[in-house]
C-alpha cells in the first residue's frame, strides 16, 4: 500500500466519529486532528490531491498504538496499517521527523536499542550467569524492555520453561523487534533490523522464538513475514506456552487471595486476538478472584506505555485513567502480560494501594514447581 | 552628535500588536484551543455526510475560518460578541454525527466545538434527574449512570459519538429506547441555552421545543437536565425473516402497537444484513427487543404475529447479534464501499409499506445498490433510513443516486411523512415537510439571533431552491437513460 492507493481505503471511513471518543490521544489532547476519525479525514483530503500534504500532519499521526480505533470502526478501516502507511509515504515526499524520534531512530541503528543511553554490550547481561545454549530451535527474545529495564522477566520466562523442560536458548546478539522503527514509518530502519535478526536466528537454527513483550511478538508474528516472505519461525507468547500447560494439567499453582483485575495489552489482545490464554492462568490460581474492568478485551483502554517514547506526560495522564478504572473495582492489584503495560501502571500506580503485577512474575512465585516437573 | 544629525533620526514608532480575530479567540480560550491551520478546519468542517468535494462546492464557503474548542459558558459568550461585531457565523459542533450536514460551515465562520463541555454536574438519584454539559456523549452519560443503578434509557444508533446537546438540535425523536420510555423532549426538563444575540436563558416546559430541531440556528445548548430511570440490564431480542415486503411490514404495525412496547425495533432488508448479520431465511428482518422480564415480553402475541405473516424465527445467536450491532449497523456497509449516502425520513407506520415498495423498484430500474432500514421511534412513527452505495466519482450515477433519495423525501411528504433530520441536506423541504414549523422558526430566528450568525443555511434559510433541484435531478434522470445509448 501506499499514499497513491490509500485514497481507495479512506472512503471507507464513514466520518461515524466512534473512533474519537476511545481514543488515548483524542481524551486527552481534546482535538479532533488527535482523533483517529479527524486524520482520516484530513488524510483523504490530502490523498484525493484537494489539498497540499501540510508539515504537521506527519507529527499528528504518532499516535499510542492501540488499535482502539479498528476495534470500534462498523467499517473495519484499517487505522494502523493507514497510519504506518501514510507515515512512510510523508517522510519519502519531505515531512520532516521530530527531532526527538529521529534522535530515537538514530539510536537504534547505532546501539539496537530505541533506548537511549543504554549499549548494545548490555544487552546480553540479564543472561550471563544463566549458562543458555547459544544455539537452540527455540530462543528466548527477551525484547528491549526485558534486556535493559526489567531483566528479572526474561529471567522469569527462563525459569518457567526450565520447568517445563522447555530446553531454550539465546540468541546473543539480538537486536530490537524493530517495532519503533516500523511505527515511527521508517521503512528503510524496519526492513535492516528484520533482515539482521532473521539472519542471526537462522544461524543459530532457531524454529520457535518465545517471548514475554506483547510489542515484540506482534512484531516478529505480524510485520516480519511481509519482509521476509518465506519466514518460517513459529512465534510464541509466554502465555500462550504456559495456558497450554494449565489446560493440560501440567502447571498448577498455589493460592493467592485477593481480588485483582487483568489489564489486556493492546499489542498482546487487539493486535492478536490473545485475550483468554492470560485469563486461564490467573483464573487457575487457587483463592484468585478475577474481577473484569468495564474496558476489557477488544474494548479495553490504552495503558498509554508505549506513548513514554512520544511525551512522558501524556503517558502519565492516559496511564493514570487506566489505574483509576482499576481503583473503581476495588481490587487488591492489576495483572498484565506486557512489560511496557507493567511499567506505565505500576508507576501511576505509585500513590494507591494497587499492586501491578506482570503475570509471569506471578506463575513463577506461585507455580508448584513439584507438579510441573512430574 | 549635532543637533542635525540628531532630528534626521526618525523617532520610533511604538510597538504595535496587530489584534487580529484570531488572537482575540485566542485570548478567549487560550492558544492551544484555537486554530486557523487549514489541517485543523479540514477536519472541523466535516461529518459523516462524507460527500464528494464538488457537492461542497454548492454550498459556497465550506471550510471553517477557525476551529475553537470551548469550555464554559463565559467563553460561548465572549466569542458570540466577536462573532457578532466581525460578522462571523459561528457553526456548533458536538458529535458531528449527523448525516446531513448539522454542523457543516456554508459560508466559513468560526467551527466551535463544544464537546470539551462535557461534565456530568449532578446526578440526583432522589428526583431521578441528571444535569450535564452538552458535549458529554450517550455512551459516556449510560456509563456514569450505570454506576449509580440508573439510565437514561434512550439515546440515538449513533450513541458513541453523539453528543447530548447535538442530539436535541437534531429533534431526539426515534433511537433506542424511544419506543418504550419517549423521546428526548419528554426526558428534557430544561435547557440552559445562549441564544445568537448573546443571552443567557433557561429554558423549561413549552419553551424547551423551540431549541429541539433548532440546528444550532437559534443559538447554543451548554447545560440539559434530563429525566433517568432504573437501570436495566437484561435484554432479549426477538428476530423474524419474512419473505414478503407487505408481511413484513404488517407484522411490524402490529407488533409496534402491542401493548408491551419495544425499546427497540428495527426492519431491514437483506441488502444492509449482509454487510451485518446476514439473515438466512427471508429477504426481510424484523428485530424486536424487550427488557427481559416475563411481564415486558409479549411472547404469545410475538408467536402469533410471526405466525400469522409467515415470519421464521432466527434463533437466540442471531438475535442477540442483532442488539449488539445496534450502533454499527448503519455503518458496517461504509466498509464495501466509496460512498454512502443517507436519506433518513420520519413516517406513520402505515406508509412504511408504500415508501420502501417505491424504493425497491429503483433498485431495479436504476441497477443501483439501494439498502434500507427503519428504527421505530414512537409506537405510531418509524425513522426509515434510505441508503445508496455508490462511487460518487462517477458524476451521473452520483446525481441519479441523490434524484432517487429526493424522489423519495417528495413521496415522504405526500404520505405525511418527513425528512427526519434537517441540516444543511434537508432544508430545501423545510416549506413542503414543515411549514408551520418554518414560520416558527422564522420568527424565532429573528428574535434570538438578531445579527444573523448562528449556523446559517439550515432551517430557516436555504442555499439553494426546492425547484433548482427538482430540475436538476430531472435533467440527471434524462441523461442517465440517455447514457444508455451513448455508452458510459
Amino acid at each position: 500500500m501506499n499514499i497513491d492507493n490509500l485514497s481507495d481505503v479512506l472512503k471507507h471511513c464513514g466520518s461515524c466519529n466512534y473512533c474519537r471518543d476511545t481514543c488515548p490521544m483524542y481524551i486527552e489532547l481534546k482535538s479532533e486532528l488527535d482523533s483517529p476519525g479527524g486524520k482520516l479525514r484530513a488524510l483523504r483530503a490530502y490523498a484525493t490531491k484537494m489539498r497540499n500534504p501540510p508539515v504537521e500532519l506527519l507529527q499528528r499521526l504518532y499516535c499510542a498504538d492501540c488499535r482502539r480505533c479498528e476495534a470500534i470502526c462498523p467499517a473495519g478501516v484499517p487505522v494502523t496499517d493507514i497510519w504506518h502507511d501514510a507515515k512512510g509515504q510523508l517522510l519519502k515526499t519531505g515531512a520532516e521527523m521530530s527531532e526527538p524520534l529521529q534522535k530515537v531512530l538514530d539510536w537504534i541503528d547505532k546501539e539496537g536499542t530505541p533506548f537511549i543511553g543504554y549499549e548494545s554490550d548490555d544487552r546480553t547481561m540479564w543472561a550471563e550467569d544463566l549458562e543458555l545454549p547459544p544455539e537452540s530451535n527455540t530462543a528466548i527474545f527477551s525484547g528491549c524492555m526485558g534486556s535493559f529495564w526489567y531483566p528479572d522477566q526474561p529471567e522469569t520466562v527462563v525459569d518457567m520453561l526450565h520447568k517445563l523442560k522447555v530446553n531454550a536458548g539465546y540468541v546473543p546478539s539480538e537486536v530490537c523487534c524493530g517495532l519503533f522503527n516500523y511505527w515511527a514509518g521508517d521503512d528503510k530502519g524496519f526492513e535492516e533490523v528484520v533482515k539482521k535478526n532473521y539472519e542471526m536466528f537462522k544461524k543459530a537454527g532457531v524454529d520457535h522464538i518465545v517471548t514475554g513483550c506483547g510489542g515484540c511478538y506482534g512484531t516478529l508474528a505480524e510485520h516480519y513475514p511481509h519482509i521476509i516472505p518465506d519466514f518460517d519461525i513459529n512465534i510464541l507468547h509466554t502465555v500462550e506456552v504456559l495456558a497450554d500447560q494449565v489446560r493440560n494439567g501440567v502447571l498448577t499453582f498455589e493460592s493467592l487471595e485477593g481480588k485483582y483485575t487483568f489489564h489486556d495489552s493492546c499489542h498482546l489482545g487487539r493486535a492478536l486476538g490473545i485475550y483468554e490464554p492470560p485469563r486461564e492462568i490467573i483464573q487457575a490460581v487457587p483463592g484468585l478472584e478475577l474481577v473484569e474492568m468495564k474496558n476489557n478485551r477488544a474494548n479495553s483502554n490504552c495503558c498509554g506505555g508505549f506513548l513514554s517514547v512520544l511525551d512522558p506526560e501524556l503517558s502519565e495522564s492516559v496511564g493514570r485513567r487506566r489505574v483509576a478504572e482499576a481503583e473503581e473495582l476495588g481490587v487488591d492489584g492489576i495483572i498484565t502480560t506486557c512489560v511496557s503495560c507493567y511499567k506505565n501502571l505500576s508507576y501511576n500506580a505509585r500513590e494507591t494501594n494497587l499492586e501491578v503485577m506482570q503475570l509471569d512474575e506471578l506463575i513463577l512465585d506461585k507455580a508448584r514447581a513439584s507438579q510441573v516437573e512430574e | 552628535m549635532t543637533e542635525t544629525e540628531i532630528e534626521s533620526i526618525p523617532e520610533p514608532e511604538p510597538k504595535t500588536t496587530e489584534i487580529t480575530i484570531l488572537s482575540q479567540l485566542q485570548a478567549i480560550v487560550g492558544e492551544e484551543n484555537v486554530s486557523d491551520s487549514e489541517l485543523e478546519r479540514v477536519v472541523y468542517s466535516g461529518d459523516p455526510s462524507s460527500l464528494p468535494q464538488y457537492h461542497y462546492r454548492w454550498k459556497g464557503k465550506y471550510l471553517a475560518d477557525y476551529v475553537v474548542r470551548v469550555e464554559n459558558t463565559s467563553q460561548i459568550e465572549e466569542i458570540l460578541k466577536l462573532a457578532q461585531m466581525n460578522k462571523l457565523p459561528v457553526i456548533p459542533r458536538g458529535g458531528a454525527s449527523s448525516c446531513m450536514g448539522s454542523s457543516s460551515p456554508s459560508r466559513g465562520g468560526i467551527s466551535l466545538d463544544i464537546k470539551p463541555m462535557n461534565k456530568i454536574l449532578e446526578i440526583d438519584k432522589d428526583k431521578m434527574t441528571v444535569r450535564v454539559e452538552a458535549g458529554v456523549t450517550f455512551e459516556r452519560l449510560e456509563n456514569e449512570l450505570e454506576k449509580k443503578g440508573l439510565a437514561l434509557g434512550i439515546y440515538p444508533s449513533s450513541a458513541k459519538s453523539a453528543v447530548i446537546g447535538g442530539w436535541i438540535a437534531c429533534g431526539g425523536r426515534g433511537g433506542i429506547g424511544t419506543p418504550y420510555y419517549g423521546s428526548l423532549r419528554d426526558h428534557t426538563l430544561s435547557l440552559s441555552v445562549i441564544g445568537g444575540d448573546g443571552e443567557v436563558r433557561v429554558l423549561e416546559g413549552d419553551e424547551i421545543g423551540l431549541f429541539l430541531h433548532s440546528y444550532g440556528i437559534l443559538g447554543i445548548i451548554t447545560e440539559i437536565t434530563l429525566k433517568v430511570h432504573e437501570i436495566v440490564t437484561e435484554y432479549k431480542t426477538f428476530s423474524y425473516g419474512f419473505r414478503d415486503l407487505k408481511a413484513l411490514c404488517d407484522a411490524m404495525i402490529e407488533v409496534a402497537r402491542l401493548e408491551k412496547k419495544p425499546l427497540y425495533l428495527k426492519i431491514a432488508d437483506e441488502e444492509l444484513q449482509k454487510y451485518s448479520n446476514p439473515i438466512g431465511t427471508g429477504r426481510y428482518l424484523l428485530s424486536t427487543t424487550y427488557i427481559d422480564e416475563a411481564s415486558a415480553i409479549p411472547s404469545e402475541e410475538l408467536n402469533t404475529i410471526s405466525g400469522k405473516y409467515d415470519g421464521v424465527y432466527l434463533g437466540e445467536e442471531f438475535s442477540k447479534k442483532e442488539w449488539e450491532l445496534r450502533y454499527d449497523a448503519e455503518f458496517n456497509p461504509k466498509e464495501h464501499t466509496d460512498t454512502l449516502m443517507f436519506q433518513e425520513l420520519w413516517m406513520p407506520i402505515e406508509t412504511v409499506y408504500e415508501m420502501l415498495t417505491s424504493y425497491e423498484a429503483y433498485r431495479n430500474s436504476h441497477k443501483t445498490s439501494v439498502l434500507w432500514f427503519g428504527m421505530l421511534g414512537t409506537p405510531d412513527e418509524m425513522r426509515l433510513e434510505l441508503m445508496t452505495m455508490i462511487d460518487a466519482e462517477q458524476y451521473l450515477k452520483f446525481i441519479a443516486s441523490k434524484g432517487i433519495l429526493h424522489k423519495m423525501v417528495k413521496k415522504a411528504i405526500n404520505l405525511g411523512g418527513a425528512p427526519y433530520t434537517i441540516g444543511l441536506q434537508n432544508t430545501i423541504y423545510m416549506a413542503r415537510a414543515y411549514p408551520d414549523r418554518l414560520v416558527e422558526m422564522q420568527e424565532a430566528k429573528e428574535k434570538w439571533d438578531p445579527y444573523g450568525i448562528m449556523n446559517p443555511d439550515r432551517v430557516t434559510n436555504c442555499l439553494t431552491s426546492f425547484r433548482r433541484i427538482d430540475i436538476l435531478f430531472a435533467l440527471a434522470t434524462v441523461f442517465r437513460r440517455l447514457s444508455r445509448y451513448v455508452g458510459k
